[in-house]
């Protein structure tokens, strides 16, 4: 695997905010680890990140595929080139079939490892319904497919707007996005390696967590105290009748995650290699951080949800 | 559950349970010894006789190495030598160390109950199973000399405390011989500690009780006063009440405000009932450490009461004795500045101004 560039947060965001057409520049909100490297490392031109993609999410998802039709093409404009993939080599017509589309993938000009990978809002929720869903859209420069997946809604909860004018999502709501997206360690392996997808994804969460930490005790804050209250008020905004349910199964993941010592120290490892570059942390560390997530974020959350279903009855 | 009480030492048994079916009379007996335990059975057959029919009484092993067998064996044993209207109402069981698993003949007892003896059971672990000693009963003295009420008489003492008149004469003799107290037994008068008798009293009230000590591994420790802000929200979310008080250097302010200490490094609490379960949720990222010289950023002082509680609404946390402040400065290794602690309480109890 291509080991990733170590990436100033402030400098990769700014190229892309520059890069994006202005009049749907408040269409797309960043996610993932350049959000969260931006969220707690913007002041510090010390910090810097490994990541290989930055996450972006057209929004809402009413515009997303005009939004996401309107950035493809001025980013081609701009010579951003296709990421090269086997599988889609090149980007297909209209008419195509979706699952058969390319990604919007595109690197920078100068050919940087990185490249941004634009995603659509979802649409309302439906419980049972597949979590990920794709859409096409047919740009100037070919057809692709707009991944999106139920969760990510979350990220659309009170982003917050940075100096160079892009928004970036909350790190309690990708975090809770990442719960619930992995109830349980699953076998699933990023390709490529032998990581398994749910231990990276749980590992970004426990990540969120120590970093938030890490700045409430610099600036004499509390803000991980905020998390359960903003989680709850997300999920019931985005997804009405089922956020007490949501809310309940929201730690299950961690929750084996912290009784796997295999799975733990590869979460722990990964993230070391991500948000968490430069820190290098231990188990015992991480550990720690995990049990005052699990207490102060995960039970005060699951009190919230039961407060309102005995209201109900 | 709410009229059930710990009961005074001069009670046949340790606690009342009052239930809506009658009431429990519960003995906790720390012993491995059979003749204990028979001892301990027959006191309870005794103490139900001043009862009501609905009363039952229980008996409590802790620590104890007999087997489930074995005390199913002495209770069968002992029900064939009393009445059977008496010997029914007697059950028996034995908590291992870990206080967490009871093993016996179970009768069905009601989660209330069963809370009722797991709290029971720390406290009278937590008070050296009732026993109240010299240690005990000389901090007694100096704490109410303190609070401007102070004992004169060891009639009084033997009231207050509850010891026994040997541990009472013993525990005055050691005041007078530091000097604290001076004048017969049935007339003395407390006068200010010199510091060496301070620090003695400091240490003796340290040794006898139990720290415990917690540490951060996340390198994200909270500081002392975001601790307690913490603790002020949670304390009345606990699984069960909690029966602390504050101690160490945060307290210490309390009582001397110009205390030559700039950040506390530590919050130190006197834990009364020895139920350590609220540090989850007080901070989950901290660990109990054995190690002594480990910094600890917690430590839990586990011993009995010398204070009365504020009454239970009263917001924010009851500060311990300075006693238990000196105890604490000293091992935090703040010699200098218990010294001159020692010196302001001094200062201000002889002058009446200290505040409580």
């Amino acid at each position: 695997m291509t080991e990733p560039d170590l990436l100033s947060p402030n400098d990769v965001l700014a190229q892309v905010a520059a890069a994006l057409p202005a009049g749907v520049r408040g269409n797309l909100i960043v996610c993932g680890s350049l959000a969260a490297a931006y969220w707690f490392f913007a002041g510090d031109g010390s910090r810097a990140i490994r990541t290989k993609d930055i996450d972006g999410l057209c929004s809402p998802h009413a515009k997303a595929v005009a939004a996401a039709t309107a950035i493809t093409d001025q980013l081609f404009e701009a010579n951003w080139k296709l990421r090269n993939d086997s599988r889609f080599p090149d980007p297909g017509k209209p008419g195509d079939a979706v699952e058969g589309l390319p990604m919007v993938r595109l690197h920078p000009p100068e050919g940087s490892k990185w490249f941004l990978e634009l995603m659509a809002a979802p649409p309302p929720y439906v419980r049972g319904a597949g979590g990920k869903k794709l859409q096409a859209i047919d740009t100037a420069h070919g057809s692709f497919a707009l991944c999106s997946f139920d969760f990510l809604a979350l990220a659309e909860w009170n982003p917050k707007m940075t100096k160079v004018g892009i928004r970036i999502a909350r790190p309690e709501m990708m975090a809770l996005a990442n719960m619930l997206h992995h109830p349980a360690i699953a076998d699933t392996l990023i390709e490529g390696t032998n990581w398994k997808r749910s231990n990276k994804d749980l590992g970004r969460v426990l990540a969120l967590a120590h970093l938030t930490i890490e700045q409430d005790r610099r600036a004499g804050a509390d803000d991980l105290e905020d998390w359960p209250v903003n989680m709850w008020t997300a999920l019931q905004e985005k997804f009405g009748p089922d956020a007490s349910q949501l809310a309940l199964r929201a730690g299950a993941g961690i929750r084996e995650l912290m009784q796997s010592k295999e799975d733990f120290s590869q979460a722990v490892s990964i993230a070391n290699l991500g948000l968490l570059a430069s820190m290098d942390l231990g188990i015992e560390e991480i550990s720690a951080t995990a049990r005052r997530l699990e207490v102060e974020v995960i039970e005060e959350l699951e009190i919230l949800a039961n407060a309102q279903s005995s209201n109900a009855e | 559950m709410g009229d059930s009480y710990f009961a005074q030492t001069n009670k046949d048994y340790d606690g009342r349970w009052v239930g809506p079916d009658g009431d429990f009379l519960i003995e906790v007996k720390r012993t491995n010894n059979a003749r204990d335990l028979r001892g301990s059975l027959l006191a309870l057959a005794f103490a139900l006789e001043k009862e009501r029919a609905s009363t039952q009484a229980l008996l409590v092993l802790t620590d104890s190495k007999l087997s489930a067998a074995r005390l199913s064996d002495e209770l069968a044993m002992f029900r064939n030598i009393v009445k059977d209207e008496v010997g029914r109402k007697i059950h028996l069981v034995a908590f291992g160390e870990d206080l967490l698993r009871m093993k016996g003949l179970l009768p069905q007892f009601s989660d209330d109950l069963a809370l009722f003896i797991h709290d029971l059971v720390l406290h009278e672990t937590a008070t050296q199973g009732g026993r109240v000693t010299r240690v005990f009963v000389q901090s007694l003295v100096v704490d109410r000399w303190l609070q401007g009420r102070p004992m004169t008489a060891s009639l009084e003492v033997q009231d207050e405390t509850k010891a026994s008149k040997p541990t009472v004469i013993a525990a005055l003799d050691h005041l007078a011989k530091l000097e604290v107290i001076s004048g017969p037994a049935g007339g003395f008068s407390v006068r200010p500690p010199s510091w060496e008798a301070w620090e003695r009293l400091a240490l003796e009230l340290k040794s006898e009780r139990k720290a415990i000590r917690f540490q951060d591994p996340s390198g994200l420790a909270r500081s002392p006063s975001a601790l307690l802000s913490r603790l002020l929200k949670i304390k009345d979310r606990t699984n069960r009440p909690l029966d602390i008080a504050l101690s160490g250097v945060m307290a210490a302010y309390h009582f001397y405000a110009d205390l030559n200490i700039t950040a506390p490094p530590r919050l130190d609490l006197s834990v009364y009932n020895g139920d350590s379960s609220f540090v989850r949720l007080l901070d989950a990222g901290l660990v109990e450490v054995k190690n002594m010289t480990a910094h600890a950023r917690l430590v839990l002082h586990v011993g009995r009461r010398l204070r009365t509680p504020s009454a239970q609404q009263t917001p924010g946390l009851d500060q311990a004795s300075p006693l238990e402040c000196l105890a604490d400065l000293l091992d935090i290794g703040l010699t200098a500045e218990a010294k001159d602690f020692a010196h302001h309480l001094n200062r201000i109890t002889t002058q009446g101004s200290v505040p409580r």
